[in-house]
């Protein structure tokens, strides 16, 4: 009865119903978005790993395991057979590995490969990994391990190009393109009172040469190198996460970063160092790409995908391991942070790592949106139904079936929005997945899913913050209200 | 027909006053019985208090002091939802300005305490359809309160306070917009009802020639009670 009452007056007041169900799905659509987000990523989440990765995706030509043992706060990965052409660094430092050229068969992701995964929906652009190792030669006391890596600049986006990691000089232009020049991580694992190389200094590069063996196999041989002069022409900094701890009196916080050695060179002259070290004898063998992708909604999705139709192949998703990473609380090494916070460290139970991503308070914000157009709604909606109200109690409604009445109202305009909202929002997310050869099942079901969660948000937002007007309405006293009619 | 001894309606020196500054007392220590199954009918000047008296006899206002007996049971110490239960079963209210609700026709009008008593819909209806014919209004079911005039609109509130057959109707001013024909019909309908379902009315009105109908006649001035008459109809 009074639900029918509460449905009738939404359609009554059109006017005012249908702003109320269009600010709804104006809040619903972002909503919808947020959550479809909660499946992907923002642009900006964990920018600085797939800028320093120069991709979202990590694509290794064989399988690799990696599993994260219960009780330890490691981050460990298996190789069914070492490929010193890769690493994993990038999920965490510890699993970083030391060596390369150890394991005797590699597997090569040849060009057909490359153009099929590019081919396939969603992935924007394809950048094989190049890497050697080096030795940077700083001063002559000064000699220590790194290794020098290849930047595609014609395949970067401003996405996944670390420019924003900037911290002097610059980021490379087209032009550098065969140069002798490199950017070199700020923050690197050094001798203690040695600096990083600057913007401006140059450095010496010792660079072993590669060679086969006589059964075919190729090998690093650290006796014979060639040596390189680089020119520095800029230095990152990569932020990866905010890091918590109990100080002496309050809570501190300082921001980690990546540490790394890597030297990073543009193709054209990583490819003349290679032409050099193989004395062209050898083909560099591609064991590891990174994959472009622009839309990082459907992120995990495309890996899906991917992961289905390579079977032999490992796809990694860069976001999806750090947050894995993240919420495991698995923190990075403190080797340069303040002493305060080495300290910090060993108190295990009061760390906190916190993901710079903004998706947590976007949802929450637009929720309080929702919920303050409710409020403003049925604030609104009290005053036109004072006297019906009055009339009601009059011939015995009671408090209860007033607010049933008031709620229902509310309930009806928050759902009819959130759901033009979620379908209007969704849609183009579903058409996405069609075209990402998803299952129709699969697709239902994620739709089913996120209709579900905008729905219950809404309808729960709308509730809880109806419920204080509707119970104000129910108390008032009907001839106050019929005499100033 | 035989009256019982205790009265269904009572009120024990009961003030209601509102206070502009200082206090106006709408009502003044008022001490009035209504028996079961009377027609009783309060007239008195403009302003003297009428509307306001009927008001706490409907529970739908509260005094500043005195009680309130309906079927001797006080009704001033009830909360919201208690009154609102007895109103649901014992009261039936025409109010002066009608009070429909306006986006409901006049048969859904009528209806509405009958759902709210969780009567059947079908019973609902038919006895809807039954009231408003009693009131001339077979014609105007289907329209909504801003489609009928203020006569009909006060026939939809007459028939709407019928709908619960509850024991006491407290009606201000029912005829105050019926011409004479509307009037008698209305009038009518009270009388029947009143013998035949042992309805009490309690009436205001202006019109004195319906003091004629009356068992009681209760004139009020300046929130007082000047006189009360019982007669014989
Ligand atoms: N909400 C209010 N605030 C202040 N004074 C009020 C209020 N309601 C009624 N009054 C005053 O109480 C007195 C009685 O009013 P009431 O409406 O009961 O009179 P009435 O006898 O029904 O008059 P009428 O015959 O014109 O309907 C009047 O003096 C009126 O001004
Ligand atoms: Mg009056």
């Amino acid at each position: 009865m009074f639900f029918r009452l509460g449905a009738v007056n939404a359609w009554r007041n059109l006017a005012r119903s249908i702003l109320a169900v269009v600010s709804m799905a104006v809040a619903a659509a972002f909503l919808t978005y947020t959550i479809s987000l909660s499946r992907g990523y923002t642009r900006e989440a964990y920018a600085s790993f797939r800028q320093m990765l120069g991709g979202e995706i990590i694509v290794y030509a064989q399988k690799v395991q990696g599993e994260l043992p219960k009780e330890s706060s490691v981050w460990s990965f298996e190789r069914p057979n070492e490929n010193p052409f890769t690493d994993l660094q990038v999920f965490h430092p510890e699993i970083y590995r030391q060596g390369y050229l150890e394991s005797s068969n590699t597997t090569i992701i040849d060009e057909d490969t490359q153009n099929s995964i590019l081919a396939e929906n969603g992935v924007d652009g394809v950048s094989p990994v190049y890497r050697l190792p080096a030795f940077t030669i700083l001063t002559e006391q000064y000699r220590y391990s790194s290794d020098i890596r290849a930047r595609d600049l014609s395949r970067e986006s401003d996405v996944n190009s670390p420019k924003s990691l900037i911290y002097s000089g610059r980021w490379f232009e087209e032009t550098d393109d065969g140069k002798a020049v490199a950017v070199v991580s700020r923050l690197q694992e050094l001798p203690p009172g040695v600096k990083a190389p600057e913007p401006g200094s140059k450095i010496l590069l010792e660079i072993p040469k590669i060679k086969k063996d006589q059964y075919g196999q190729i090998y690093v041989d650290y006796h014979d190198t060639i040596s390189k002069e680089i020119t520095i022409i800029g230095n990152l900094v990569a932020p990866t996460r905010e890091f918590a701890w109990q100080g002496d009196i309050d809570t501190q916080t300082e921001i980690l970063y990546w540490w790394t050695n890597e030297i990073q060179l543009p193709l054209g002259t990583w490819q003349a160092i290679w032409q050099e070290v193989s004395e062209g004898l050898v083909d560099y063998p591609i064991s590891q790409l990174i994959l472009q992708v622009s839309d990082l909604t459907y992120l995990e999705d495309i890996v899906l995908n991917l992961v289905n139709r390579y079977p032999e192949s490992s796809f990694v998703s860069v976001p999806n391991q750090a947050n894995m990473a993240m919420e495991r609380q698995l923190i990075e090494k403190f080797l340069a942070v303040p002493q305060a916070m080495v300290q910090a460290s060993e108190q295990k139970a009061t760390q906190q790592g916190m993901a710079m991503d903004l998706r947590v308070p976007m949802m929450g914000l637009v929720l309080l949106n929702a919920a303050l157009l409710v409020a403003a709604n049925m604030l609104i909606m009290i005053n036109e139904r004072k006297r019906e109200m009055a009339i009601l109690k009059s011939v015995g409604a009671k408090r209860v079936d007033i607010t049933i009445m008031a709620l229902t109202e509310a309930l009806i305009l928050a759902v009819v929005g959130a759901g033009i909202g979620f379908i209007v929002f969704r849609i183009p997310g579903a058409l996405n997945q069609m075209t990402n050869h998803q299952g129709v099942w699969t697709i239902l079901k994620s739709v089913f899913e996120d209709l579900i969660q905008v729905l219950s948000a809404t309808a729960a937002v709308s509730l809880l913050f109806g419920l204080i007007p509707a119970v104000k309405l129910a108390g008032m006293s009907v001839m106050n209200v019929l005499r100033s009619e | 027909m035989s009256l019982s001894d205790r009265p269904i309606l009572e009120t024990i020196n009961l003030n209601k006053a509102f206070y502009l500054g200082e206090a106006v007392y709408a009502v003044n220590n008022v001490n009035i019985q209504v028996m079961p199954g009377e027609i009783a009918i309060i007239v008195g000047p403009s302003g003297s208090g009428k509307s306001t008296l009927l008001s706490l006899l409907g529970g739908l206002d509260r005094p500043i002091s005195g009680d309130i007996l309906i079927n001797d049971q006080s009704i001033v110490k009830l909360n919201e939802d208690q009154l609102a239960l007895m109103r649901r079963k014992n009261i039936g209210y025409v109010f002066q300005f009608f009070n429909l609700i306006p986006h409901l026709s006049a048969l859904e009008n009528v209806e509405l305490p009958m759902s709210i008593a969780s009567m059947s819909r079908k019973e609902a209806r038919e006895r809807a359809r039954y009231l408003l014919d009693e009131v001339g209004l077979t014609p105007r079911a289907h329209h909504r309160p801003d489609q009928l005039s203020g006569g009909e609109q006060q026939r939809v509130a007459i028939a709407r306070s019928l709908a619960n057959r509850p024991a006491v109707v407290l009606a201000d001013e029912p005829t105050g917009n019926l011409d004479s024909k509307t009037r008698d019909m209305v009038i009518d309908l009270f009388c029947r009802f009143n013998k035949t379902e042992r309805q009490t009315f309690v009436l205001i009105t202006h019109d004195t020639s319906l003091t004629q109908y009356a068992h009681r006649v209760i004139t009020m001035k300046d929130g007082r009670i000047n006189t009360i008459e019982v007669q014989n109809p």
